[in-house]
């Protein structure tokens, strides 16, 4: 944990060009949406790189804490004209105890069984959302109400630049929050939980309630980003805020392509394959539904191959040919 | 067969762990005072491991109890007896590879210290098994008798009273046997630390030990000094016919 | 609805999710790794055992035939040229491998096939038999039979013939199999093919009483890892037992439990049987 200079003051510089960037470009328009998003998904990556990366666990379930976050502080929205910021804390504490409430029978799951099961409930919760019409409006989805004198109390801009920096304040606390955690006692607990249960045992570590910690700190986390997205695409439905590959895959994959572990590897990873995504749907979905997402799995697959011992490696090795 | 000395800090009573119809560990009454440096020798296959295990809660016992302090640790999870001040290294070593030397060992100080704290005792540590200077290599790539001295010095950080050590000397040459012969001493000396080793270099154990306990098929066979050991003709047979690295016995 | 039909009900359905889970529960125990893909092969299976119907007037059962051959063949040469490249990678790659091979195959169908539902018509379809004063639906009676014939076969390939034999050593111990002159690449391409063949085949058989779509696979794939994972994953035995039981445990939660939390009940039975007892309720294995 050598801090040079550079690496002191690259973040700081990172910040300020973030902070700079909605200012050069047309407000509302498809450039400023595209990297509001950007920030987001950043955000969620590293809510999901709390469990992936520092404690090693693969969860392909991460939208169900999202989802919740959105439902809860939308119904709440809608039924009791509960500010966000308010539904955020609620969203927070609900997706937080799920994640804890799960963490707990899948603890002891390695590798592909604990994805499985992350899975399954992401799959569970989605299937929840479709038939609880009653609560979550079923597939129809939830519209969250405009109303056009709301303001920051409501959450609520007719600009998107407030938003941008929205989703930029979400990324700054969501990576300063796993930057401590990775500094703190719990980031030595989790890794060594990571390396060797038994071990971490013998040396005094709570393993149990150490994966529960870094469970509950992901989950709530993707919960609040849940309430932004919410309040940002003033729409979503089950299919859309439970995705399968569209939240959970994606934050998962963004993460690791850009570096498991890392503090930076979510802005990359998202930096990487947000564009990218872009690209092809701007190519592709002209052509139908299905192409843009079928380019995806192609090229998911095509780096697997290209590099089974894993994408870091693969992304690594390019930035090293880069560099010389 | 055994008696309880004065101030036992840890004992056992009818300790015993079957898996299936195996009997690892029978009824095996240990009793280890404070301060005490005491050798556990077998055969391969004995069930020195498995007390160890059954000792430190990482295996729960069939029947039996283990009491530390006079408090009852059986069925106690291992961080949580490693709070009341036991603890044990691995036969095979077993750090976190990924993290540095000096992660590896802060890691054991963090039961009760800051981070900050726990890197200074760690560095402590280090310098007392004579592996300071190789504090910020990755634990991957040490050698064998370096991840042993490395773990050793881990569960130095955790301030415990009574260390359970499983073949910590197993890859050492001579010096830095008597180095780690010294190191146990003077733990015990100054800081008053409780020793039970499990070793196959009888001279080690010879040298080192105030008692030696034998287990064979998981019971004891024979308890006492190492020169009363060393003459007793069922620890003798029990040895006979079997693998040991180094068949010295006296 | 009562409690006996209920339970019959469930009967049927569950010997046609033991036949579908079975393919998975072969894949994990002969070539070691978890499909995640696995519910988009019963999707291929429908979709091929459908147009059989539609331009070859092949009743599904039959074009179920078709529908295993075809997604054989495919799951062989996906074993060749992908999943044989991860079997030694680190979990990351393999998850994400089977996860990029779900995306493709619902894609690849979404853009062949379009989003719609379609069903077939089968003389059948609408017919029941009364038995005891519980109704045995048709579909569901023949698509059970198809699969307990199934079953049999599969049973008697893995038990009697060389072929199976020499895939079960595989899967005990490949590195003796190996010893033994038996080509271990090749095994895997079987097994896998025979595996997503088998889970094709039981979504042909279920065409009649079901509609298809790109996004079939979604309803089954936690139902199909339920299975599995209370039978023991590899277990044979135990995916037909496993799948007999869900049936019997989806269909009389029907009874009492709005679909939501049926839903949470099927969760439930697969966490809890992961967390405390990950080899399955049985004890043997393949």
């Amino acid at each position: 944990m050598n801090t040079q200079p550079i690496q002191k003051y690259c973040p700081l510089a990172l910040f300020i060009l973030l902070c700079s960037i909605p200012w050069l470009l047309t407000d509302q328009g498809y450039a400023i949406r595209v990297l509001t998003l950007l920030l987001l998904f950043a955000a969620m990556a590293q809510s999901w790189n709390i469990v992936g990366g520092l404690a090693n666990q693969i969860s392909l379930g991460h939208a169900a804490f999202f989802g919740i976050g959105a439902y809860a502080s939308t119904i709440l929205l809608i039924r009791f004209n509960l500010s966000p910021w308010l539904g955020i804390l609620v969203a927070m504490i609900l997706a937080g105890l799920t994640g804890g409430l799960l963490s707990l029978p899948t603890m002891k799951l390695r590798g592909h069984y604990f994805a499985l099961a992350t899975l399954a409930f992401g799959e569970v919760m989605r299937a929840i959302a479709n038939t609880w019409s009653s609560v979550t409006g079923g597939p129809v989805g939830i519209s969250v109400p405009f109303s056009p004198n709301a303001g920051l109390g409501m959450m609520q801009f007719k600009s998107t630049i407030p938003y941008y920096f929205m989703m930029l304040a979400a990324l700054t606390i969501t990576t300063f929050i796993f930057w401590k955690i990775s500094h703190s006692k719990l980031g030595y607990e989790l890794r060594a939980v990571k390396a060797n249960v038994d071990s971490a045992e013998v040396i005094g570590i709570d393993t149990t309630r150490t994966k529960i910690i870094a469970s509950v700190i992901s989950a709530a986390l993707m919960g609040a980003c849940g309430v932004l997205y919410a309040q940002f695409n003033f729409f979503f439905d089950p299919d859309s805020a439970f995705s399968l590959v569209g939240i959970s895959i994606r934050v998962a994959l963004i993460c690791i392509i850009g570096g498991i572990g890392t503090v930076f590897g979510p802005l990359i990873g998202a930096c990487f394959l947000l564009p990218l995504e872009e690209i092809f749907n701007a190519f592709l979905s002209g052509k139908g539904a299905g192409y843009s997402q079928l380019a995806y799995g192609v090229i998911l697959i095509g780096i697997i191959l290209l590099e089974p011992r894993g994408l870091t490696t693969l992304f690594k090795q390019a930035v090293q040919r880069i560099k010389a | 067969m055994s008696t309880r000395e004065s101030h036992p800090i840890l004992w056992t009573e009818s300790l015993t762990r079957k898996f299936g119809g195996l009997t690892a560990v029978g009824d095996v009454n240990l009793s280890v005072s404070s301060g005490e440096l005491l050798g556990l020798i077998g055969p391969n296959g004995a069930g020195k491991t498995t007390l160890f295990n059954l000792l430190m809660g990482l295996t729960t016992p069939t029947s039996g109890e283990v009491y530390l302090e006079g408090k009852k640790i059986s069925g106690l999870k291992p961080h949580q007896i490693c709070r009341l001040g036991m603890v044990k290294t691995f036969q095979n070593v077993a750090l976190f590879p990924e993290m540095s030397v000096l992660e590896n060992v802060l890691t054991g100080g963090l039961l009760r210290a800051s981070v900050e704290e726990a890197t200074a005792l760690a560095k402590d540590s280090l310098a007392k098994v004579g592996m300071l200077e190789i504090a910020n290599k990755k634990a991957a790539d040490l050698t064998f008798p370096e991840k042993a001295l490395v773990e050793m010095a881990r569960a130095l950080c955790t301030k415990p009273k009574v260390v359970l050590l499983d073949e910590v000397m197993a890859a050492l040459n001579e010096t830095e046997m008597d180095h780690i012969l010294r190191l146990i001493k003077t733990l015990r000396d100054q800081e008053g630390i409780t020793f039970i080793v499990i070793e196959h270099h009888m001279r080690a154990i010879m040298n080192l030990c105030e008692r030696i306990v034998v287990l064979s098929f998981g019971q004891v066979i024979a308890e006492g000094t190492p020169l009363e050991i060393g003459a007793n003709p069922e620890v003798i047979s029990a040895y006979l016919g079997t693998d040991t690295t180094s068949g010295d016995l006296h | 609805m009562s409690f006996l039909q209920a339970i019959l009900d469930g009967l049927m359905l569950g010997g046609v999710y033991a036949v579908i889970s079975i393919g998975l529960t072969l894949v994990f125990g002969v070539v070691s790794i978890v499909n995640f893909a696995q519910a988009e092969f019963l999707m291929l299976g429908m979709y091929v055992a459908y147009f059989v119907w539609r331009y070859l007037g092949l009743d599904p059962i039959l074009g179920s035939l078709i529908s295993f051959a075809a997604v054989f063949v495919l799951g062989f040469f996906v074993q060749q040229f992908l999943i044989r490249r991860v079997l030694k990678a680190p979990e990351v790659a393999q998850i994400f491998l089977t996860v990029g091979i779900l995306i493709c195959l619902e894609n690849l169908a979404l853009i062949f096939f379009g989003s719609e539902y379609r069903s077939v018509q089968t003389s059948y379809q609408n017919e029941a038999l009364e038995f005891l004063g519980l109704i045995i639906s048709m579909p569901y009676l023949i698509a059970f039979i198809a699969s307990g014939i199934a079953g049999g076969f599969i049973w008697w390939v893995l038990t009697k013939t060389w072929w199976g034999r020499a895939v079960r050593a595989t899967a005990q111990n490949p590195m003796a199999a190996k010893l033994m002159g038996i080509n271990t690449d090749q095994m895997y391409r079987i097994a896998f093919g025979l595996g997503v063949g088998l889970t094709a085949f039981g979504g042909a058989i279920i065409l009649p009483y079901l509609t298809v779509s790109p996004s079939v696979g979604g309803q089954f794939g936690v139902l199909m890892f339920t299975v599995v994972v209370l039978g023991g994953l590899g277990n044979v035995l135990g995916a037909v037992v496993g799948g007999i039981a869900v049936g019997v445990i989806q269909s009389l939660s029907g009874l009492f439990l709005p679909i939501q939390l049926q839903n949470i009940a099927l969760f439930i039975i697969f966490i809890a049987t992961l967390a405390f007892r990950p080899e399955g309720l049985l004890r043997k294995s393949l």
